[in-house]
């Protein structure tokens, strides 16, 4: 919702600039998205139909700082409550709620005044003409949708619902095909309006229009929200539909109509409310007391109902009666509790120390991690991968397509499967590192089967054969992978890889080793391809491959990963001496690493190492 | 001796699921996983996310060709694991939730979510800052400071957004409050004595913040240059 500073100004003096009223709205629950000069971007919660609008903002924020605000306008004089023109159908009774018109004749249709037009740029609008401009102008500035439909070109309202396939030409010129969720307004059988939505493109208001009908109705939100769904058609209007309107805001909205139109020369020579069954005002019992159990500290009883008061709350003996605008998101005490703290200020709430529980069902093992832990010691790499798979990695398996849980809804292909095995993406997590030659990693996760089945697995792939594992106890058998396989292909993996899984719930393991929780930071990844160099050392057995480790990363910052694979105790390399080899993965951020600056730096770290730790160069 | 090396490697998340389950045990938290394909009920209706309700468009969902859907949010596991506990309950749910939107950067059309829940007899609002704060300090920085707005969401009463400084910013991470009545008595309990809190937090932008890691992707690429690194 973009706030109009100006515009705001029209009913209240906030008494503070801008962006200053931009912060006052972030604490009261509607993020501040961003402000430009005098255009406040606010981000208004879904359950807020009532702030879709300036003057909807303005009362708001004169209830949160108990200023005064100007009343929007006395409701216009009502002439008739039924009509000939306007029909609603049986079928369509109960989607609207209430529905206001009036008739005006013998004006112009010209372009708005300056101040009318530069508003409804600022939100964005192309201004056309003072009626059109109107209706929107209206919906912007009271959050009630309006709607002119040209006198001359219809002989009736007709309100129904559609009929399957019938279709309609809108406002914007598309032509859609209706279904029967779609509510219309019909002429003699020819769709004059996608209600609640969008107008028809017939019945419009053009420069030649001299007799108009200004339409300001209720229609059940949900009714709306169904309609715009099943035409896919979304407007300003149906957004405010959606999220519920002041059932008395109709005849405020016509009252400034009527005193535009008359600016424009236009006669208003008929006021009509359609309202069969009026809206009770709804009360809730708010026992003061439940505020302290739930927020955790006492409020004043003054400040309490000066706070509900001042949002439109009536108040008789701790029984409130909310005002029809909030009818759509104030229902139980705790809504009002929320109202409260709002005015109370959220930064109020004290933390409070949570009383002991000893939960029964904290178990000193977790399973999983343990799992994890364990398969790490072993040397492994975790991975995490997409729990999706797409139509082609489907069609190179071989498991049966009918179990696999299939998305009906998916953005892209890649996303049309859920996993039926963790195969798929451990093969394509192998052919992501193709500069390593030895790799082994797992993942523990969940794959699935229609309808809902869910089976925690773990999967290992390895370049090498694996005979055991240490700590798992439960006879492991490792599937070959031939580099014939279709899927190993599809992956361009020309070396047989080693893979298993199984679930863990039937993996007997050691459940007595935690995950070690390093403290690395992340160092960026370059898009181009590393480098791999190695280095063959000869050490006192004191000496830590840690520390040699450390000492390579702080050579250069084209070290993304300096990583020791083989430790070897020996005397034959010496009295107290072992063998240490250790890869390193240089890379470049801006471009493919220069095979010659590499080796260069790689032959002055092993120097330096030389003589950091008195090594020898094996 | 055996070779040790190479040393293997836990995921960062892992790890940072290993680590907050252990600190939120210490206050009497499980932590439990529960179902990442789910029914309408879970996932919307047993938290008043009802169909004709636009906060349904907050999330754009997967549903699979049986009706069911991949959740959206862990909340999804709040109702459902009730059916088999009973007040009073601490609970955290840490796990992968899925979003139907176009990816960037921070976004991915699945990712890992930090739902924690507390229901008792005199479970208040303070119990919950406390608890955020707790999570904050154990696993971020132990001088952190949070900050409450109001927000909504359909499954809370009040409802709240928390927001943290960090590096002299305030950085919103998640949603907050104290559970609707309503779920409340769906979860099979007695809304006039128990109430309880409830928070929402994206777990990869924990460990994001965590690691100084700059883009989701990186937790889900299985590129070793980046997973050998923690």
């Amino acid at each position: 919702m973009l706030l109009d500073y100006n515009w705001f100004k029209q009913f209240i003096d906030p008494g503070i600039n801008s962006e200053e009223l931009g912060n006052k709205f972030h604490s009261l629950g509607f993020s501040l998205e961003n402000v430009d000069d005098n255009i406040i971007d606010l981000e208004i919660t879904p359950n807020r139909g009532d702030l879709q609008s300036i003057y909807g903002l303005a009362r708001e924020f004169a209830a949160s700082t108990g200023t005064r605000l100007k009343p929007f306008s006395a409701p216009i004089q009502v002439n008739k409550n039924s009509s000939d023109f306007v029909t609603i159908s049986h079928k369509a009774q109960s989607s609207v709620l209430r529905y206001s018109y009036l008739i005006a004749r013998r004006g112009k249709v010209q372009s708005s005044p300056d101040e009318i037009a530069n508003r409804l740029k600022n939100q964005g609008l192309n201004p056309k003409n003072n009626i059109i401009d109107l209706t929107n102008y209206l919906m912007y500035e009271s959050g009630q949708p309006i709607h002119a439909f040209d006198l001359s070109k219809i002989s009736s309202i007709n309100i129904d619902f559609a009929n399957n396939k019938q279709s309609a030409q809108l406002l914007n010129g598309d032509t859609i095909t209706l279904k029967e969720d779609n509510l219309i307004a019909h002429n003699k059988g020819k769709i004059i309006d996608l209600v609640g939505i969008s107008g028809g493109a017939v019945p419009a208001v053009s420069d030649s229009t001299t007799e108009i009908l200004i339409q300001a109705a209720i229609f059940s939100p949900e009714i709306i929200r169904q309609s715009s769904k099943s035409s896919g058609v979304k407007t300003p209007a149906s957004y405010r539909y959606e999220r519920g309107i002041d059932i008395e805001l109709p005849l405020q909205a016509l009252a400034v109509a009527k005193e535009m139109l008359e600016k424009y020369g236009f006669v208003v020579e008929e006021v009509v409310d359609l309202y069969p069954k009026p809206t009770n005002l709804k009360t809730i019992n708010f026992d003061y007391a439940k505020i302290e159990s739930v927020l955790g500290f006492a409020i004043d009883t003054e400040f309490i109902e000066s706070s509900l008061y001042n949002l439109g709350f009536e108040i008789d003996n701790r029984l409130i009666t909310v005002p029809s605008w909030r009818s759509h998101d104030i229902n139980i005490p705790e809504d009002l509790i929320e109202e409260v703290l709002r005015i109370f200020g959220y930064d109020k709430i004290q933390s409070i120390a949570l009383p002991v529980f000893k939960n029964p069902n904290i178990t000193p093992n977790v399973f999983n991690e343990n799992l994890k832990a364990l398969l790490c010691n072993n040397g492994f790499t975790e991975v995490i991968s997409s729990a999706f798979i797409s139509t082609r990695e489907c069609q190179l398996s071989d498991f049966n397509i009918d179990k696999v849980v299939e998305i009906s809804n998916p953005l892209s292909d890649l996303n049309r499967y859920l996993r039926p095995t963790l195969k798929l993406k451990l093969i394509e997590a192998i052919s992501t590192n193709p500069w390593l030659n030895d790799i082994v990693l797992f993942e523990i996760g969940n794959i699935f089967e229609r309808p809902d089945h869910q089976t925690n697995m773990l999967g290992i792939i390895s370049t090498k054969s694996i005979k055991s594992i240490d700590g798992i106890k439960s006879e492991l058998h490792f599937e070959s992978l031939d580099t014939e396989m279709p899927i190993m292909k599809h992956d361009k993996l020309r070396r047989r890889l080693y893979f298993l899984e199984i679930s863990t719930e039937s993996l007997k393991f050691e459940t007595d080793t935690n995950i070690n929780l390093t403290t690395g930071r992340y160092r960026k990844v370059s898009k181009f391809p590393p480098i791999i160099l190695d280095i063959a050392i000869i050490v006192d057995q004191s000496v830590s491959p840690s520390d040699i480790e450390r000492y390579i990363y702080s050579q250069s910052d084209k070290i993304i990963i300096a990583e020791t694979f083989d430790e070897y105790v020996s005397d034959k390399f010496g009295s107290g001496k072992k063998s240490l080899a250790i890869h390193i993965i240089y890379q470049d951020i801006s471009h493919t690493p220069l095979t010659d600056e590499i080796e260069s730096l790689h032959i002055l770290i092993k120097q330096k190492i030389v003589t950091q730790f008195n090594a020898i160069i094996r | 001796m055996s070779n040790k090396y190479p040393i293997g490697h836990n995921h960062p998340i892992s790890q940072y699921i290993a680590k907050i389950s252990s600190v939120m045990s210490d206050i009497g938290f499980e932590t439990s996983y529960g179902a990442e394909i789910t029914s309408e009920w879970y996932n919307f209706d047993s938290l008043r996310i009802f169909s004709g309700h636009p906060a349904r468009d907050v999330q754009d969902t997967f549903w699979s060709t049986d009706n069911l859907v991949l959740r959206t949010h862990t909340s999804a596991h709040q109702v459902k694991s009730m059916e088999s506990r009973t007040a009073p309950v601490r609970m955290i749910v840490p796990g992968r939730i899925y979003r139907n939107e176009a990816t960037d950067a921070t976004h991915e059309a699945s990712f890992y979510q930090l739902e924690g829940f507390a229901i008792d007899k005199d479970i208040n609002m303070g119990h919950l800052r406390y608890t955020l704060e707790y999570i904050f300090k154990k696993t971020l920085d132990s001088n952190i400071e949070v900050k409450l707005y109001p927000s909504y969401f359909p499954f809370v009463e009040p409802g709240m957004e928390v927001a943290m400084k960090w590096k002299n910013k305030w950085l919103e991470m998640g949603g907050c409050g104290m559970i609707h009545p309503d779920v409340i008595t769906n979860m099979g309990l007695d809304n006039k004595i128990y109430q309880g809190f409830a928070f929402g937090m994206g777990l990869d932008r924990l460990v994001m913040l965590e690691r100084e890691v700059d883009n989701i992707r990186h937790f889900y690429a299985s590129d070793l240059r980046f997973l050998k690194q923690f």
